[in-house]
């Protein structure tokens, strides 16, 4: 078990103490009574921008032990539900033509809207009998590629936290000559700009814990500043996200909107200035599109001209498509769109867990295990639960 | 988005880290922070080190619930009991350390 | 496009998807299992036919592991172990086993005869016989290596069929959780740790003086191999009109298998173990039993949760978390691979 000292340790026993949840669900419910007795509030609507919140959230089942009129939303979070369709096409038209494709297990599932020579996604195309690797790290793919001479590319899907990885590999030269990249790394402020204004209605934001690592908290500020959202950067154990519940109620009781860091153990205002140079140094900020949602500005990663040599799509003469080009890229019938944006639950979906399942998944929101369809599924909603508790 | 699972430093080497993600689970990852030393604990996200942990910070976060607690306890004063045993609850788990 | 997918082969819902497309569904009820017997008509480890005042317990299994050699085993004590295993969660006592091995052209000869001599010791120390079997070469590429198909025999007087599950029985689990799969994960991974160990090995130890002493007491037994604790949980849910509910404090998993699955972003409900039981004892004996378990070497056996009657949410299998919360515990979907997000 756990050695002196540890953190790692201490921050399993700490921060999933079920005495410690007790207490602090019961001062989520005082506040809850007192921002009814006070207010008249009947409803609060806490949106988080992170997958892996959704995932404490449902693992832990967060949702069942919280007052009825708190309900923890999803917004737009999950890197792989929200990479367009065009890039996972790209992806396996280059496997199919004999190219090794490396990637990460979720977005080894994810499904395209077109099907390319009867494949929808990379593990099709492996069933085909592609070369298809699935990594953890993108460090695993370089060593892979690194022993073999054959032409390969990395799908390099991912937000701010992932992205210096890449940035960090080509700039150590680690990169072997035979592995290029089709980069479709997206930045998560503007998408949460782009939530807020369209969905409105949020009472408060949980941010993201590991974003705010590379980023610094101080990119939120907007939201408390120009939305009066009480916004609070958060980790990711069970008490972190009930911590980060009671900051907002707090601060909706107050009528004091701020940014607060509660994961002030790795969190800072500036964030990791190191790997902010790397992805400055590699990567320009584009306009960039986002799978149901469409073009939002300056929220993508392209790599700069100094290392168009990592690039896939110019290496293999593929043309992104531009704004004007751009379609809508769910499949009929797909509301992931109004889910990535937390504007509509899984449950609102007519197709899930009837067309779309997790083994055999439709839209976007389903294929990664963290997308909010998936998590539905998987660890299903408040009411078959609250009974239990 | 972004599992982060927290390791410790085994030793640096270059831009590269050996990092121990308890009971002998080793790995290495690139280091994507400014400056990490051996024997620091780290957040490490798909093969990259994205930041480190502050041990002084580590039980900060507390401070709000106690905080909290405190001020319920003025207006509803039976929440004076979550304070006492939130204390209680915390001294034992770092206790439980030493 | 319609086709063969990892996903079929995951022992998840696919995989019972797939059997019951391509099996269940086109069989006459009474094709499914002989009168008085257990077969196709509920999944179980192994199916039974009666014979004279007891049963005939069968089953057959085929193995294929990557890479064919891994911390704590092989593939042949693989083959072997989840055989005899498979008898003896039906309340079976192991008599014979008969082997069909299918070899890729140019494997090595080395290799083979390990697997093979691993098989045979395995089945010598549990004094089962080899009675039959057979060998086929595939040409090279047309298959991965090695696959090795083992049938097995055993004698039952009483068989523990997994239906009889009643609300108020007790889960108990003999062992840590997710052994087996954590060490295939590790290893297909890369990673450098002696603390993974798969926890193949064969039940008989544990299930034999179990069998003998509580047959009427033990509802039902399972060894959760692929598809983990989560699919065989929820397989009795299914299949015996109870709701399950878990106690997530109380499930042993070793910290490395925790650490391991939170880097891998896995679950370890859903990883393998193949030398580790899964029972439902009624509430009147759970102590005993557990006891039981305990003077036969099994120490970190533990009950972990219990079945309940509840009829508005049949078949689902409910976690109460670390924290006081509840989740459900879906059988899992889709080949396991890791995540970064």
């Amino acid at each position: 078990m756990g050695q002196q000292g540890d953190l790692r340790y201490l921050t399993k026993k700490l921060f999933r103490d079920k005495v410690l949840a007790s207490q602090i669900i019961r001062i989520i419910k005082e506040y809850w009574e007192l921002l009814r007795a006070r207010k008249g509030v009947e409803e609060v609507k806490i949106m988080n921008f992170c997958g892996t919140h959704e995932y404490t959230t449902t693992h832990y089942g967060i949702r069942s032990v919280l007052p009825p009129g708190v309900n923890l939303v999803a917004g737009p979070g999950c890197p792989v539900c929200i990479t367009p369709s065009f890039y996972v096409e790209a992806a396996v038209k280059l496997a199919l033509e004999g190219l090794t494709l490396y990637t990460y297990g979720d977005a080894y599932k994810l499904p395209a809207v077109k099907e390319i020579d009867g494949c929808r996604s990379l593990s099709d195309a492996r069933m085909m009998g592609a070369d298809v690797r699935v990594v953890y790290s993108f460090l695993d793919a370089i060593r892979d590629a690194a022993k073999h001479d054959k032409p390969s590319v990395f799908l390099a899907v991912g937000f701010e936290t992932t992205c210096p990885a890449y940035a960090s590999g080509i700039v150590n030269r680690l990169v072997p000559e035979n592995l290029a990249l089709i980069m479709a790394g997206r930045l998560t402020p503007p998408a949460a700009r782009f939530a807020v204004e369209r969905v409105g209605a949020v009472s408060g934001v949980i941010a993201p814990g590991h974003v705010s690592t590379i980023t610094g908290a101080g990119v939120w500020r907007f939201l408390p500043e120009e939305f009066d959202i009480p916004t609070v950067v958060s980790g990711f154990e069970p008490l972190d996200v009930l911590i980060a519940i009671t900051l907002i109620l707090k601060q909706l009781l107050e009528d004091e909107p701020k940014l607060v860091i509660e994961y002030s153990r790795t969190v800072t205002m500036e964030g990791n200035r190191h790997a902010k140079r790397l992805l400055a140094e590699v990567f320009d900020t584009v306009d960039a599109a986002w799978r149901g949602i469409g073009f939002i500005e300056k929220s993508g990663y392209a790599l700069n001209e100094n290392f168009s040599r990592y690039d896939a799509f110019r290496l293999y003469g593929i043309r992104e498509p531009s704004r004007e080009e751009w379609r809508h890229d769910l499949l009929p019938g797909c509301i992931c769109g109004q889910v990535i944006l937390g504007a509509a639950k899984p449950t609102d979906c007519r197709l899930f867990m009837k067309r779309c399942t997790p083994g055999t998944p439709y839209g976007p929101c389903m294929v990664s295990v963290e997308g909010s369809c998936s998590i539905w599924a998987r660890m299903g909603g408040r009411e078959a639960l609250v009974e239990v508790v | 988005m972004c599992l982060g699972v927290y390791g410790k430093v085994v030793r640096v080497e270059g831009e590269l880290a050996v990092v121990d993600f308890g009971g002998g689970l080793i790995k290495d990852a690139l280091v994507g922070v400014e400056e990490v030393r051996e024997g620091d604990y780290v957040v490490v996200h798909a093969g990259i080190i994205v930041s480190r942990l502050s041990e002084e910070e580590f039980t900060e976060v507390f401070r709000y619930v106690e905080e909290a607690a405190r001020q319920l306890a003025q207006t509803e004063s039976r929440v004076a009991e979550y304070l006492e045993s939130m204390r209680v609850r915390l001294q034992e788990n770092l206790s439980g350390q030493k | 496009m319609s086709k063969i997918s990892l996903a079929h082969g995951s022992g998840g819902i696919e995989t019972s998807q797939l059997l019951a497309r391509l099996i269940l569904n086109r069989l006459p009820e009474w094709m499914k299992s002989p009168d008085g017997g257990l077969g196709l008509d509920f999944p179980d480890d192994s199916a039974a036919i009666p014979v004279g005042s007891g049963y005939v317990v069968t089953t057959i299994d085929a193995y294929t592991v990557s890479p064919i050699f891994f911390p704590g085993g092989d593939l042949g004590k693989l083959a072997a172990a989840g055989t005899i295993n498979d008898i003896l969660m039906l309340g079976g006592k192991p008599v014979a086993v008969l082997d069909a091995i299918v070899i890729e052209e140019g494997t090595s000869m080395d290799d083979l005869s390990r697997l093979v001599g691993s098989m045979i010791s395995l089945l010598q120390e549990e004094k089962v016989c080899l009675v039959g079997g057979d060998i086929k070469v595939m040409p090279r590429g047309q298959l991965d290596g090695i696959l090795i198909t083992t049938a097995g025999i055993g004698v039952a007087s009483k068989i523990i069929a997994d239906k009889n599950i009643r609300p108020g029985d007790k889960i108990i689990i003999s062992g840590t959780i997710g052994e087996h799969g954590a060490a295939i994960l590790a290893a297909q991974q890369g990673i450098k740790s002696d603390e993974f160990k798969s926890d193949v090995s064969p039940l008989t130890k544990l299930m034999l003086p179990l069998i003998e002493d509580y047959a009427e007491d033990i509802h039902a037994a399972r060894d959760p191999t692929r598809g983990g604790v989560a699919m065989a949980l929820n397989d009795w849910a299914r299949g015996s009109q109870t709701m399950i509910v878990m106690y997530e404090s109380e499930l042993p998993i070793r910290e490395p298998v925790v650490n391991l699955c939170e880097m891998m972003g896995v679950d370890p409900l859903n990883l393998a173990s193949e030398g580790t039981a899964l029972l439902a004892v009624s509430p009147e004996k759970a102590e005993e039993v557990l006891s039981r378990m305990h003077e036969l070497g099994y120490r970190e056996a533990r009950i972990i949760g219990e079945a309940r009657e509840r009829a508005s949410s049949v078949g689902l299998v409910v976690l109460k978390t670390l924290i006081g919360g509840a989740r459900i515990l879906e059988p899992p979907s889709g080949e396991l691979v890791p995540r970064i997000c």
